[in-house]
C-alpha cells in the first residue's frame, strides 16, 4: 500500500477512529463503574467520561504502531462493537 | 509503520509536533500571561490606584448599599486583595426573566466610585488562550484539540531522546542546532509534570463540550442534569416575606469567620442574600489559597441572628477529581513564590515548543536539496507566530495606554490592535528574508517592550509614583517584567545578528553549500 | 520551603556529579565507581528528603510544590553544566 494512503489512514484512525472508540468507552464504563465498584449512575457517566480520555490517547498510539493499516482499523471496530456491547448489556441489567 | 515502536513514537512527535506548534505556543504564552492576569489589569486601569485595605470598608459597604434601593435580592461585595484591587460592591434587582446587576468600582479610602477605563485587562489573555477569540465558531474545540496533540506530543517526545537519564543535565553550548536541541530536551524534561497536567486539566474542563454523548444518553438535559447530581450546594434562602431592617455591622461575622479561617485576608467577598428579609443570608466566601480543589469555600450565617448554618456537604471522589484537576489548571491557590515558579514552567514550556518548531525547520532545511512552498511557509509562520506574537502582546499594551478614554468600545479596540499587528507580522514575514524578519520583529519588539514603562511614566506619572509609594508589588513587578523581557528580546536580536553577519558562523547556509560542493 | 528548595539542589546536582561527563567538567579528573555509588544514594535519599520536608497539611500540595521546585532546579543544574562546558571552551580557545 502506498505511504501517503497508508498515513492517511492511520491519521483518520488517530483523529476519528480514536474519537469513536473513546465515546464508545466512556458509554461501556458506565456499567463497569456501577456494577464493579458500586457507584452512583451519576458518578459513573462522571467518571466514564474522564476516563475516556485514556482510551482515545491509546488509540492513537495504537493505531501508528499496528502493523498494518487494516489491523488498525479492524481492532478499533472490534473494540468499538465490544464496548457496545458492554453497555448493552448494562442497560438490561 | 515504521520498524519499531521508537520510530513511530518519533515520526508521531515530529509530526503532531509540527501541525500543532504554532497554536500551542499561542495557547501557551497567553495561558502564562494569565497566571499574572489580575497583575496585568491592575496595570492596565490604573485609575484603581494602589491597594489599602481595613476593616471599615465592609460596614461602609453595606450602608452605601443600603442607600442604593429597597427592592435588592442580593448583595455582594468584592474586597481588594493584593493581586486583585478592584474594590467592588453589587447589588441586583429581580426582573421578569433574569435579575438585573448593577455594580460600582470604589475608592477604598474615600469610597467614591471610580471611572476605570473600558478595558478587558489580564482577563482577554486569559479567555484568549481556551476560546481564541473565536467563542460562536468553536474556539474552545480547536484549543480542546491543541490539548489532546500536546498529551500525545509529551508522551512521543519522551520516546526520541535516547539516553534519557543521562543528558538530563546536558545542553550543549558548541553548536547552534546542539543547543537547541538539548535545550528544547532540558525544557521537556523539567516541563514534563506540569505540561501533563496543564493539558490533562485543561481537557477535563471542558469535557462537558468534549464528550458530551455519554452524558446525553443517560441523562435528559445531558452534562447539566448531570452537574447538578454530583455538585453539592447550599440550599436557596428561603424568603419569610417578613420585611426588615438589613443588618448593619459585618464584624461578628468577621470575628466567627476568623477561627475558622485563620489565615490573613481569608475573606475574597461577602454575598448578603435577602437583605431586606428577615430569613437573609450572609455568605462569607475564601480567598483560594489553601485548597487545590476549585470548588469555593464559603461559611453560611443567618443575618439576623448570626447563627452559622450548615456547612456545604462535601461532594463525592468523581466530581472532586475534576474540581481538583480544575483547580490544578487554574492554580488560583498559588502564593507568588509558586504563582513565579508556574511562570517559569510556563515560560519553559513556551520555549520548548518554539524550539521544537525551529529545530523542524533547521533539520529539515538541512536534509532537503530543493525547498518548497511547505518549508517556506513552516519558516515564515514560525517568524509570525513566535516573534510576532510578542509583538502583538507588546502593542495590546500600548494600546491599552495610548487609545482615549472617551471612545466607544475601547476593550474591543485593544483587542483588534492585537490582531491587526500580529497581521501586520504576518504580512511582514513573507515579504523580508527570513533571518533578517526574525531581527527586525524581535528589535521593534525589545524597543517597545524597553519604552513601555518610559511612555507610561510620560503618560501620567502618578500612577508609578503611588505605586512606589504604597510598594504595589503588581504595578511595579510588571514595569520590571517589561524591562526584562525587552533586555531578553534585545539580546537575542544582538545575538542573532552576530549571526547573520559573520560569514563562517552561517551555519545552515554554509553546511548547505559544503554539501552541495562534496556532491558534485 | 527554601530549605526544601536547596536541599533539593544539592541532591540533584548530586546526581548530575554521580554522571562521569559532567564530573570530569566540573572537577577536572575522572569519576570513580565508588564516588558515583555515593553521590548516587545520597543524592536520592536527599531528593526524598525534600519531598518531606515541605511543611504542608495537603500532601497533594507538598506534590505541586515539591514538582514545581524539580523544575526549575533540573534548570539550574543544567545551566550549571553548560556555563562550566562554555568556560572549558573558552580556555581550550
Amino acid at each position: 500500500m502506498n505511504y501517503r494512503l497508508n498515513i492517511t489512514l492511520r491519521s483518520l484512525a488517530a483523529i476519528f477512529g480514536s474519537y469513536g472508540l473513546a465515546v464508545a468507552s466512556s458509554f461501556a464504563l458506565v456499567p463497569i463503574f456501577m456494577h464493579v465498584f458500586g457507584c452512583f449512575k451519576a458518578d459513573a457517566v462522571y467518571l466514564g467520561t474522564i476516563f475516556s480520555y485514556v482510551f482515545y490517547f491509546a488509540c492513537v498510539i495504537f493505531s501508528f504502531n499496528r502493523a498494518s493499516v487494516l489491523l488498525v482499523w479492524r481492532d478499533i471496530t472490534l473494540v468499538c462493537f465490544i464496548f457496545y456491547l458492554m453497555h448493552y448489556i448494562g442497560n438490561i441489567l | 509503520m515504521k520498524p519499531d515502536f521508537r520510530r513511530c513514537m518519533i515520526w508521531l512527535h515530529t509530526y503532531s509536533g509540527l501541525l500543532i506548534g504554532w497554536l500551542l505556543f499561542v495557547i501557551f504564552v497567553t495561558g502564562t500571561l494569565s497566571y499574572f492576569n489580575l497583575e496585568i489589569s491592575q496595570w492596565m486601569k490604573p485609575e484603581l490606584g494602589s491597594y489599602k485595605s481595613s476593616d471599615k470598608l465592609l460596614n461602609q459597604s453595606l450602608s452605601l448599599l443600603s442607600e442604593q434601593t429597597n427592592k435588592s435580592q442580593r448583595w455582594q461585595i468584592n474586597l481588594p486583595t493584593e493581586r486583585d484591587n478592584q474594590f467592588v460592591i453589587s447589588w441586583s434587582i429581580p426582573d421578569v426573566k433574569r435579575a438585573k446587576r448593577f455594580s460600582m468600582i470604589l475608592d477604598s479610602q474615600t469610597f467614591n466610585e471610580i471611572k476605570v477605563r473600558d478595558t478587558n485587562g489580564g482577563n482577554f489573555f486569559r479567555t484568549f488562550h481556551y476560546t481564541l477569540e473565536l467563542r460562536g465558531f468553536g474556539g474552545r474545540y480547536i484549543a480542546g484539540i491543541a490539548a489532546m496533540v500536546m498529551l500525545i506530543g509529551i508522551f512521543t517526545g519522551v520516546f526520541t531522546h535516547r539516553r534519557f537519564f543521562k543528558d538530563f543535565f546536558t545542553i550543549r553550548i558548541n553548536k547552534l542546532m546542539k543547543t537547541l536541541t538539548d535545550t528544547h530536551a532540558v525544557m521537556g524534561v523539567i516541563t514534563l509534570p506540569f505540561c501533563f497536567v496543564i493539558s490533562f486539566s485543561a481537557l477535563l474542563i471542558y469535557i462537558s463540550i468534549y464528550v458530551p454523548f455519554s452524558a446525553q444518553h443517560h441523562f435528559d438535559n445531558g452534562y447539566r442534569d448531570l452537574n447538578k447530581l454530583v455538585s453539592t450546594s447550599l440550599p436557596k434562602v428561603t424568603a419569610s416575606n417578613i420585611a426588615v431592617e438589613p443588618i448593619k455591622d459585618l464584624m461578628p461575622f468577621v470575628n466567627t469567620v476568623k477561627t475558622y479561617w485563620p489565615e490573613k485576608a481569608a475573606i475574597k467577598s461577602i454575598v448578603y442574600e435577602q437583605p431586606f428579609d428577615s430569613n437573609g443570608r450572609i455568605l462569607v466566601y475564601r480567598n483560594p489559597l489553601i485548597s487545590l480543589s476549585n470548588k469555593a469555600e464559603v461559611l453560611a450565617f443567618h443575618a439576623k441572628s448570626a447563627e452559622l448554618l450548615a456547612p456545604i456537604e462535601p461532594e463525592r471522589t468523581a466530581r472532586v477529581i475534576r474540581r481538583i484537576f480544575y483547580g490544578l489548571h487554574e492554580a488560583h491557590f498559588a502564593t507568588p513564590t509558586l504563582r513565579w515558579l508556574f511562570f517559569f514552567m510556563g515560560v519553559a514550556s513556551c520555549i520548548l515548543i518554539a524550539s521544537g518548531l525551529i529545530i523542524w525547520l533547521n533539520k529539515r532545511l538541512d536534509k532537503v536539496k530543493k525547498r518548497h512552498l511547505g518549508h517556506t511557509l513552516v519558516e515564515r509562520l514560525n517568524i509570525a507566530g513566535i516573534a510576532g506574537l510578542l509583538l502583538a502582546i507588546t502593542s495590546y499594551f500600548y494600546a491599552n495606554r495610548i487609545i482615549p478614554l472617551n471612545i466607544e468600545s475601547r476593550a474591543e479596540l485593544e483587542v483588534t490592535t492585537f490582531l491587526l499587528v500580529w497581521f501586520i507580522c504576518l504580512i511582514y514575514s513573507f515579504i523580508r528574508p527570513a533571518l533578517k524578519a526574525w531581527s527586525e520583529i524581535l528589535f521593534f519588539t525589545a524597543l517597545a517592550l524597553l519604552l513601555l514603562p518610559l511612555v507610561d511614566f510620560l503618560i501620567e506619572p502618578n500612577w508609578l509614583m503611588q505605586a512606589l509609594e504604597y510598594k504595589n508589588m503588581a504595578y511595579i513587578g510588571f514595569d520590571l517584567a517589561l524591562l526584562f523581557s525587552g533586555g531578553v528580546c534585545l539580546s537575542i536580536y544582538k545575538w542573532l545578528k552576530g549571526v547573520i553577519e559573520k560569514p563562517e558562523a552561517k551555519n545552515i547556509k554554509s553546511e548547505i553549500k559544503t554539501k552541495e560542493r562534496a556532491l558534485c | 520551603m527554601l530549605i526544601s528548595f536547596i536541599i533539593q539542589l544539592i541532591a540533584l546536582w548530586l546526581l548530575s556529579m554521580a554522571m562521569s561527563k559532567h564530573f570530569r567538567l566540573v572537577f577536572k579528573k575522572p569519576l570513580e565507581d565508588n564516588k558515583a555509588m555515593i553521590f548516587k544514594i545520597l543524592g536520592w535519599l536527599l531528593l526524598i528528603m525534600s519531598f518531606f520536608i515541605i511543611s504542608n497539611k495537603s500532601i497533594a500540595m507538598v506534590s505541586v510544590y515539591w514538582f514545581s521546585y524539580l523544575a526549575l532546579n533540573i534548570f539550574i543544574i543544567a545551566a550549571c553544566n553548560a556555563w562550566f562546558s562554555l568556560n572549558k571552551i573558552k580556555l581550550s580557545g
